[in-house]
């Protein structure tokens, strides 16, 4: 058979070549994985797997010598494979309804938006107030501002009852305007400093119509408003434990999202009104374990988020899957619960009287 | 060579719709070229789904990659990379006329591949041990990421379906051997030889992505 290569005495030197190469490239591969370049990693792992793959396709399978329909034919196989890469990702890596959302409000923040008019409260702006509260906090403040929403109970420290009368950073309206802006470190109080500066203000407005006599302004609070620029400049931070704020999720889009794709499979976290504890090891089991580990024990409530986009959780575990010592050891039991898991957002709860662990022990095996 | 010549040592006649041997080869090499297209399409697959998961979950995968054994994963690689030149051996022999030494080369490529299932056996029994099949039988608890079933599941369809294809291509091998060893093949006609080799170096090519994609994230 004529051969255009035939004219040589074999390829053997040139393959051994090519196996050194080859061999050489996958200790450069292996010996890269060893070192953290960030994203450079993965570039360096693809070019070397390339080159290592055009050799063996050029020599080893020869293609370099094969005729041009075979070269075409093969290389467009990348390139379907390309579009196939190319369709999906571009659909499933860019759905971010999140960004949707911000830039929406964002674009609707009145830019120099005029202070001293919207500091100033009318009915139009706590109607405008009322309306919002009821989408952006009403799950944490409650529809009538009692402090108990939906979500409160697995709140700690809880949110504020507006009917109460007590503030903690003060009920001026500026204050207010700052604590809404800012939010409350450490706490659930989230900064929404994502809404517009007169959606802010209607909703301190709203905010203090509800509850008893708030204080005014003082002239020092009015001085720090002018100097403050920060108040209106919008973002505050959303997540107070990080330095930078990640992305900024409106807190209702995402409660929305966390009531249906993470709340959906779990356990009620939440004591149902009405219900009365039998014992004290339930009334304690309500009051200290529930909001983690549901009503019935079963778990599966969100603890700690360990990716931001989908949100994924980490989550209790089901008390009657479980097979650690604590199940046959009081003792055990005690040293988990008063040490808690840390790092796996368990805290240490430590306060009970020896009697007391006693029917806590005994309800949370009754729950198994 | 005239049309259905019988070649020379060999008992192989040129089908009677080709023009030529020379025309009979060159169709048989498109035909194994646009298979392989099929075989990147079919691995394809698994790769975009590799590709959208390991963006979603970059963590997951960074950790979950460490879970794998990187030693036993390169020496596989090697392995395969010494079959492959085998195999180019073994073909550019049997075109020199040399069968008894071509015999040799696909005896040590039947070599290397049998090397590369036992390890690979040793890695899945390894990870069957540890509880990290896909579905209900995934019981690992090391990782915390809830979706790193995921990555275990692909590492075992996408490795899986590769060694399906090593097994093929040492029945394949096989098959030319045998028919090699009764003198069959020769510079003349020597296309079976021919096909199982570039078949044998796309399943290496496909294990050469494999190897940094599963193995060495980060
Ligand atoms: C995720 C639950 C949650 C949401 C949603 C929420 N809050 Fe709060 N809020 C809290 C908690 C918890 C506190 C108590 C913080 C503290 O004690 O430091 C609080 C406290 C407050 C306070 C009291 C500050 C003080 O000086 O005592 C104000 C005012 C307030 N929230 C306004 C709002 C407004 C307006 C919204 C809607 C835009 C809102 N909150 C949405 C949880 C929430
Ligand atoms: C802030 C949330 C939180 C609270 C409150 C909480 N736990 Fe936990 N608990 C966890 C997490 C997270 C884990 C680890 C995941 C798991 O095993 O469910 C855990 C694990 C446990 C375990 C081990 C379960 C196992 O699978 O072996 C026990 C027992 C337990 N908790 C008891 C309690 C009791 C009793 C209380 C109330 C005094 C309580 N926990 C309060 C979050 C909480």
């Amino acid at each position: 058979m004529v051969h255009k290569e035939k004219k040589h005495k074999g390829h053997a030197k040139a393959y051994i070549k090519v196996w050194v190469a080859l061999l050489v490239l996958t200790i450069i591969t292996v010996v890269v994985s060893y070192y953290n370049f960030g994203t450079w990693n993965i570039l360096v792992a693809m070019l070397v797997a390339t080159v290592k793959g055009a050799l063996v396709c050029l020599f080893f399978m020869h293609l370099l010598y094969d005729n041009r329909v075979n070269q075409v034919v093969f290389v467009s196989a990348f390139a379907f494979l390309g579009i196939f890469v190319g369709l999906t990702a571009s659909d499933e890596l860019f759905r971010t309804t999140e960004k949707a959302v911000v830039v929406a409000q964002e674009a609707s923040t009145p830019s120099g938006a005029d202070m001293n008019k919207l500091r100033v409260a009318s009915p139009q702006l706590v109607e405008k107030g009322k309306q919002l509260y009821s989408v952006q906090c009403a799950v944490c403040h409650g529809a009538a501002g009692k402090g108990d929403g939906p979500g409160a109970p697995a709140l700690n420290p809880k949110p504020r009852d507006f009917t109460s009368g007590y503030w903690r950073f003060g009920g001026q309206p500026t204050h207010v305007f700052k604590t809404i802006s800012e939010g409350s470190p450490g706490t659930a109080m989230a900064a929404f400093g994502t809404l517009g500066v007169e959606e802010r203000w209607s909703l301190v407005h709203f905010v203090r119509s509800i509850a008893p006599n708030p204080p005014d302004d003082k002239p020092e609070d009015l001085a720090a408003l002018g100097g403050d620029k920060k108040t209106d400049q919008g973002p505050g931070t959303m997540d107070q434990g990080l330095q930078k704020p990640v992305q900024q999720i409106p807190i209702s889009f995402a409660m929305k999202r966390l009531a249906k794709e993470e709340m959906a499979a779990s356990d009620v976290a939440v004591l149902p009104e009405g219900k009365q504890a039998e014992g004290l090891g339930e009334k304690l089991y309500q009051a200290n374990c529930l909001s983690c580990h549901g009503l019935s024990g079963k778990g599966g409530v969100p603890i700690t988020r360990i990716s931001v986009n989908p949100p994924v959780y980490l989550k209790t575990k089901d008390f009657a899957k479980a097979d650690g010592a604590w199940v046959n050891d009081k003792n055990v039991f005690v040293d988990i619960v008063t040490k808690g898991l840390p790092g796996r957002g368990k805290p240490g709860i430590a306060h009970f009287s020896s009697g007391e662990w006693d029917s806590l022990y005994q309800y949370v095996q009754s729950l198994r | 060579m005239t049309h259905g010549e019988v070649t020379a040592g060999t008992t192989h006649v040129v089908p009677h719709h080709f023009d030529s041997p020379e025309q009979a080869f060159e169709a048989s090499k498109l035909g194994i070229w646009l298979f392989l297209v099929t075989e990147i399409l079919l691995f394809g697959g698994l790769f975009v789904v590799y590709i959208i998961f390991r963006a979603l979950y970059p963590e997951m995968f960074h950790e979950a990659s460490h879970h794998l054994n990187k030693v036993l994963g390169g020496i596989n690689t090697v392995v395969l990379i010494c079959s492959s030149l085998t195999m180019a051996l073994a073909v550019d022999r049997t075109r020199q006329n040399d069968s008894p030494k071509a015999n040799q080369y696909m005896l040590m490529t039947l070599f290397f591949a049998a090397c590369f299932m036992i390890i690979k056996y040793v890695e899945y029994s390894h990870k069957f041990h540890e509880g990290l099949l896909p579905g209900a039988n995934f019981t690992f608890e090391a990782i915390q990421h809830p979706k790193t079933p995921l990555f275990f599941s692909l590492y075992f369809m996408m490795t899986g379906l590769h060694g399906i294809h090593v097994l093929a291509g040492m029945g394949l091998i096989t098959w030319v051997l045998w028919r090699s060893n009764k003198g069959q093949f020769s510079s003349a006609y020597y296309t079976p030889v021919e096909l199982v080799g570039i078949y044998w170096h796309l399943v290496d090519l496909i294990w050469i992505y494999l190897f940094p994609l599963l193995y060495l994230i980060g």
